[in-house]
């Protein structure tokens, strides 16, 4: 079969370059091999937290030079300062005009998330009913809150949540109260421990009848309080649930994401892969691509598991396909490959002790490790680009996305990126 | 066991993803979803199969979990295998007639069709099959042909198709045979256009898509045993290849055979393939007909087991060649019916609730007509929508025509 633009992996990158193609009038189809990274997210995305050398970042174009300084061959550095910003000014507006509704932006500066964990971690872009500190205070916007959690849910309780919300200094532990929510119409759900998960929860609380008891129990809980904090299990097809609930009880309602699966990062994807479906793109979710054939320098062809011997084909292929997590980087016993195409890396050095850090805390050296580029994102093969091979998000080398807290914003920017390129070089 | 060890369960990292995308846990909290039901369970019935959970049932095989899995587990076959090596309750007559679709498509699509389908809509015929059979009364049935596909094809068409040089074989599927014989005509007129004709199979059962379903294992080994026979003579003996229209039939004989019937088909599995998948050689190999504007919109629904195959694309592609006609996908998502599984009492409201937004948008679209590869979707859409549902085959045999 043949397309303008085959891209390869539908997680945050791919989908936005399949989107951004399709938008400009070319043709397109996604092939996937199981669902992506944002599954497994907060659901909110990063654009830089930290600098290499551990400094804070509270405004992300502040910082850019000396990200540039320091990770030279980071994909921001490589695009450079002016135009890793207007991308990511495009990506606020390309995502909000597709569906999402996010708080936050590049020229407002970093925001702070609450992570399952407890800690909180500088962002850009939140799901809009996600709980959010004050990036300059470190505060909370409300004073009394109710933090009220689910009874049998594992995957965040209401204690934890406050101890946490207490200490990150956001709030005292005077100002909350906490309570943990019988909701008898989970029960049935609750007769299977191990599947009672955010994603499940939120099946059953989203259909109005739940929602209104739900809404039963919180108000009188809710009475003097300024907001109420639950965990993220409510809103598994849009976030309109959490609004009503809301509405119902009075007072704000925001949710913190829970251990995975991701309830946000999840419908993320589902409202990005409707999108492109509608926009004329084709997905081929559940397939694997395991082969190709090169036409002298470029890209003639893919192969996949289920188009077996019916190759696809396109003038320009987009590699999205992820980091180790996803399988778009592959480590054997001596050496970190690039999984289909054994593009060139950055930094992967043959000698396995070095691809590690003692402590599992600390920066590790192989999440540097990845598809090396120039300022084309375009794969490398013995240091010459493929003309047709545009490399986006995660499977690109250079930078370490949870020692910087930029992931979200590498797979966004590079995605527009490699996009413009593709409608710019064919006009 | 052989076949077990193919659905990769060891590789499941306990994510949940694929939970999150079945429709049955979304829509019926009795059923604990693929993850528990899937690779968890496979590790306690391995241990002893009376950790058997008869909640299993409410799985339609749809496979939507197998497509969402990141690592690759064949979560469907899994509990498919333990629903016929496990559970060893009894099945009801309902399941039996339900299932066995070429035995009650024989007897039903003859002269006497026409009394059947109106005695098969009348309301209390509905109830007292509902009452005795645990048919569910609110289901509108498909009605039954005056003549088989077959005898169709036999008496009018098998002359005439001989005669062109290029062959293929068709697997037409119970629903062409016995439901729908204009779609067999549909299939004829859209590869006669493009220079082939058309051979039927020396004898064709139903694949048993519906006998797995309905845990008789042994009756559709023995409709797989008929069929590869008359797929390896015509792929290995004649060498034709073979189209089947219907995905789920598509998916039966090529996956379902060897992963959970643990028949070897190599010989013969690569030349049978989905109906507009040929298309796309055909066209790729420089054939074309020449096509009218149909001056409409339609919404293509992808079915289960066309996602699971990978190859709607073929399907979106090939109406996407036809002058004036808009075509819009609909989001990847179940409609509900899993063939024959929202045709019983019990699952009757599921089966809704899991099609309901779908129905939404598609009333919501606009479209003229919803084009789908399955049958069964086609039957729980036009019951559930206002809108007419029609094989790919048959929009682009009307663009042939010219109206
Ligand atoms: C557990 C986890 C949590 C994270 N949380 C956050 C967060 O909270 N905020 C944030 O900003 N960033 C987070 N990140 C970083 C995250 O990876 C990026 O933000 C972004 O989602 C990555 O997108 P991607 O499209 O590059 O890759 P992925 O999301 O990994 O998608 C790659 C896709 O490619 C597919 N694929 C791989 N190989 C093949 C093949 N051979 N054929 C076909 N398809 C293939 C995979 O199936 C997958 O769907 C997290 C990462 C992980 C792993
Ligand atoms: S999606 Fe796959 S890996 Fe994840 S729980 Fe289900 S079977 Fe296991
Ligand atoms: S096959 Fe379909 S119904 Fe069965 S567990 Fe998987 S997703 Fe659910």
């Amino acid at each position: 079969m043949r397309y303008d633009v085959i891209v390869i992996g539908a997680g945050l990158a791919g989908l936005v370059a399949g989107l951004r193609v399709l938008e400009g009038g070319r043709s397109c189809a996604l092939v996937n091999a199981g669902q992506s990274a944002l599954h497994f997210s907060s659901g909110a995305f990063d654009f830089l937290g930290h600098l290499p050398d551990g400094t804070p970042v509270s405004r992300a174009p502040d910082a850019l030079e000396a990200l540039a300084d320091q990770a030279p061959d980071h994909p921001y550095a490589l695009l450079g300062r002016q135009r890793t910003l207007e991308l990511g000014q495009r990506a606020e507006a390309f995502l909000r005009d597709r569906g999402l509704a996010l708080d936050g932006s590049l020229a407002a500066g970093n925001r702070l998330r609450i992570t399952p964990l407890g800690t909180t971690v500088p962002t850009w872009l939140g799901a809009s009913e996600a709980l959010g500190l004050d990036p300059a205070t470190g505060a909370l916007p409300w004073k009394r809150l109710l933090v009220a959690t689910v009874e049998g849910f594992l995957d965040l309780g209401a204690d934890v949540l406050s101890s946490h919300l207490a200490a990150t200094g956001a709030t005292t532990e005077a100002a909350i109260r906490s309570a943990s929510l019988r909701l008898p119409v989970l029960d049935r759900l609750r007769t299977n421990p191990s599947e009672f998960r955010s994603v499940n929860i939120a099946r059953v609380l989203d259909h109005p009848e739940a929602l209104a008891t739900l809404a039963a129990e919180l108000a009188p809980l809710a009475r003097d309080v300024d907001a109420v904090v639950l965990p993220a299990c409510l809103g598994f097809r849009s976030n309109e649930p959490v609004a009503t609930l809301s509405r119902q009880i009075g007072v704000p309602v925001r949710v913190v994401p829970t251990l995975p699966p991701s309830l946000i990062g999840a419908r993320f994807s589902r409202i990005l892969l409707n999108r492109f479906l509608a926009d004329g793109g084709v997905c081929m979710n559940g397939d694997r691509v395991t082969g190709h054939d090169w036409n002298g320098p470029s890209l003639a062809r893919i192969y996949t598991a289920s188009h077996e011997d019916i190759p696809l084909e396109a003038d320009d292929f987009v590699l999205a396909t992820g980091s180790f997590f996803s399988g778009g980087l592959t480590s054997g016993p001596h050496a970190v490959r690039e999984t289909l195409f054994d593009l060139d890396l950055r930094e992967a050095p043959q000698d396995r002790a070095a691809w590690t850090s003692a402590s599992v805390f600390d920066p590790q050296p192989y999440m540097h490790y990845g598809v090396r580029t120039d300022a084309t994102l375009r794969g490398q093969l013995n240091g010459n680009p493929v003309p047709n091979l545009h490399v986006a998000g995660l499977v690109l080398g250079g930078f370490d996305p949870v020692h910087l807290g930029c992931g979200g914003g590498v797979a966004l920017v590079t995605a527009l990126a490699v996009a413009d390129r593709i409608l710019g070089t064919k006009g | 066991m052989s076949v077990l060890d193919d659905t990769g369960f060891e590789a499941c990292t306990k994510c949940t993803i694929c939970t999150e995308y079945c429709p049955v846990s979304e829509a019926n909290p009795d059923f604990p979803g693929p993850k528990h039901a899937g690779p968890d369970g496979e590790r306690l019935r391995l241990k002893d199969p009376a950790f058997y959970d008869s909640a299993l049932r409410h799985c339609t095989n749809c496979k939507r979990c197998e497509v969402a899995c990141p690592s690759g587990v064949k979560i469907g076959d899994i509990i498919q295998l333990a629903r016929n090596t496990c559970d060893t309750s009894r099945r009801p007559v309902r399941d039996f007639i339900l299932s066995h679709t070429d035995l009650v498509g024989g007897l039903s699509a003859n002269r006497l069709a026409p009394v059947t389908n109106a005695l098969a809509a009348l309301p209390p015929v509905k109830k007292i099959l509902e009452s005795t059979l645990g048919i569910a009364s609110k289901r509108r049935f498909p009605s039954y042909a005056r003549q088989t596909f077959r005898a169709w094809y036999g008496k009018e068409a098998a002359a005439a198709q001989a005669l062109f040089k290029d062959q293929v074989a068709l697997f037409h599927g119970c629903y062409v045979n016995y439901n729908n014989p204009a779609l067999g005509q549909d299939i004829l007129t859209v590869l006669n256009a493009l220079g082939v004709g058309v051979q039927l199979l020396e004898d064709e059962q139903c694949c048993g898509a519906p006998l797995i379903a309905a845990r008789f294992l042994d009756k559709a080994r023995a409709n797989a045993r008929i069929n590869a026979a008359s797929l390896h003579e015509a792929v290995a003996e004649k060498g034709l290849s073979v189209v089947v229209p219907a995905s789920t039939c598509t998916l039966t004989l090529r996956n379902e055979y060897p992963d959970i019937l643990d028949m070897d088909i190599s010989r013969w599995r690569p030349r049978v393939e989905l109906l507009t998948r040929h298309l796309h050689r055909l066209r790729t190999a420089g054939r074309t007909a020449t096509l009218h504007p149909l001056n409409m919109k339609v919404v293509y629904h992808t079915a289960c087991h066309m996602e699971r195959l990978g190859w709607a694309g073929y399907s979106i592609d090939l109406i996407r060649q036809i002058p004036g006609l808009e075509v819009v996908v609909l989001p990847q998502q179940c409609c509900g019916i899993a063939g024959t599984y929202g045709f019983r009492k019990e699952n009757y409201d599921t089966s809704q609730t899991i099609g309901a937004s779908l129905f939404e948008l598609i009333e919501a679209s606009g479209a003229d007509l919803v084009v789908c590869d399955c049958e069964t979707c086609k039957w729980q859409i036009e019951m559930s929508t206002s809108k007419k549902c029609e094989h790919p085959a048959t929009l682009f045999a009307r663009s042939i025509r010219g109206g």
